[in-house]
């Protein structure tokens, strides 16, 4: 099964954004995606947000593992998931969708368990007990 | 691009429902910044926060305002931090330099809120502004201070 957004859209929108264009990204669950990655890098909001742009545009059809969805009912949004490699050092659990125009980036964070795309495995690389306390361990 | 984005009708990436509403921060903000494991906000913030799990939502636009704010508070924090020493320790801020391990410019920065300070830092003068007394002659922030007379040694 492929991406539900066109991969190509998520990275125009990230480029808008980027650019200043226009603001074109939501993290609507920042504990997941820039609270996290601050937490690792010690890093400012804008640095976090840099460092998952980055990500984003990285990424490739051949990183997309499934698709998946939040919320229910007549309302449940369909995300995609990914997984990036060998980014800064870590291999990264990405979850996002485009909702009303925007990105929003849900998930941005080191994969807490191993995850297979295809023939690839994405393992921890991040230990348990540097996981942020707000993680589930 | 400088109105902020309404994240009112955004969808939770955590629970899934519809609906943020524009909460007030005061005190304890449960996220990290750079090298500080929390920050404490003496100034009012608002934050985007699902109506239904509290988790927070922001846009991603590249402004700056977030840090800006935040790096405003922690200085301000500092430098009230080091008139309190000054005053009450009656040192000067070069004597306050030298026991803290930092040179009088730096401190002197920090203190015209010119500077940010580590956490680290900004932890030892808030230590510092609410026990004062530890950094007068004699006490434990004296560098001459004997470590041996008070048993704060495990090992000889």
């Amino acid at each position: 099964m492929p991406a539900y957004y066109p991969l190509d859209d998520v990275q125009n929108l990230v480029t808008l954004t980027v650019n200043g264009i226009d603001d074109k990204v939501v993290f609507s669950m920042r504990s997941a995606s820039i609270n996290y990655i601050m937490h690792i890098f010690n890093c400012s909001v804008d640095e976090a947000k840099l460092i998952i742009y980055r990500g984003l545009m990285l990424l490739t059809n051949n990183d997309f593992k499934a698709n998946t969805a939040i919320g229910g009912g007549l309302t449940r949004l369909i995300c995609d998931e990914y997984g990036l490699q060998g980014y800064r050092g870590h291999n990264w659990y990405i979850k996002l969708a485009i909702e009303d125009g925007d990105l929003d980036s849900i998930s941005f964070h080191p994969v807490e368990r191993n995850m297979r795309i295809g023939q690839r495995v994405l393992t921890v690389t991040l230990p348990t007990h540097l996981r942020p306390s707000w993680r589930p361990r | 691009m400088n109105t902020p984005k309404d994240l009112s009708n955004r969808r939770c990436g955590e629970c899934g429902e519809k609906g943020f509403t524009l909460e007030k921060i005061h005190g304890i903000w449960n996220r990290p910044w750079k090298d500080f494991p929390v920050v404490f906000m003496n100034k009012d913030h608002f934050v985007w926060q699902c109506n239904n799990c509290k988790n927070e939502a922001v846009s991603g636009a590249l402004d700056g305002q977030e840090d800006a704010l935040i790096e405003g508070v922690i200085r301000s924090q500092a430098s009230q931090f080091l008139d309190i020493i000054k005053s009450k320790s009656g040192l000067k801020i070069d004597e306050i330099a030298k026991r803290l391990g930092f040179t009088p410019n730096h401190i002197s920065d920090i203190r015209g809120e010119r500077k940010t300070p580590s956490y680290s830092l900004w932890s030892m003068l808030k230590l510092c502004a609410r026990y004062p007394e530890h950094l007068k002659d004699g006490d434990v922030l004296d560098p001459k201070f004997n470590i041996e007379d008070a048993n704060i040694l495990l090992r000889a």
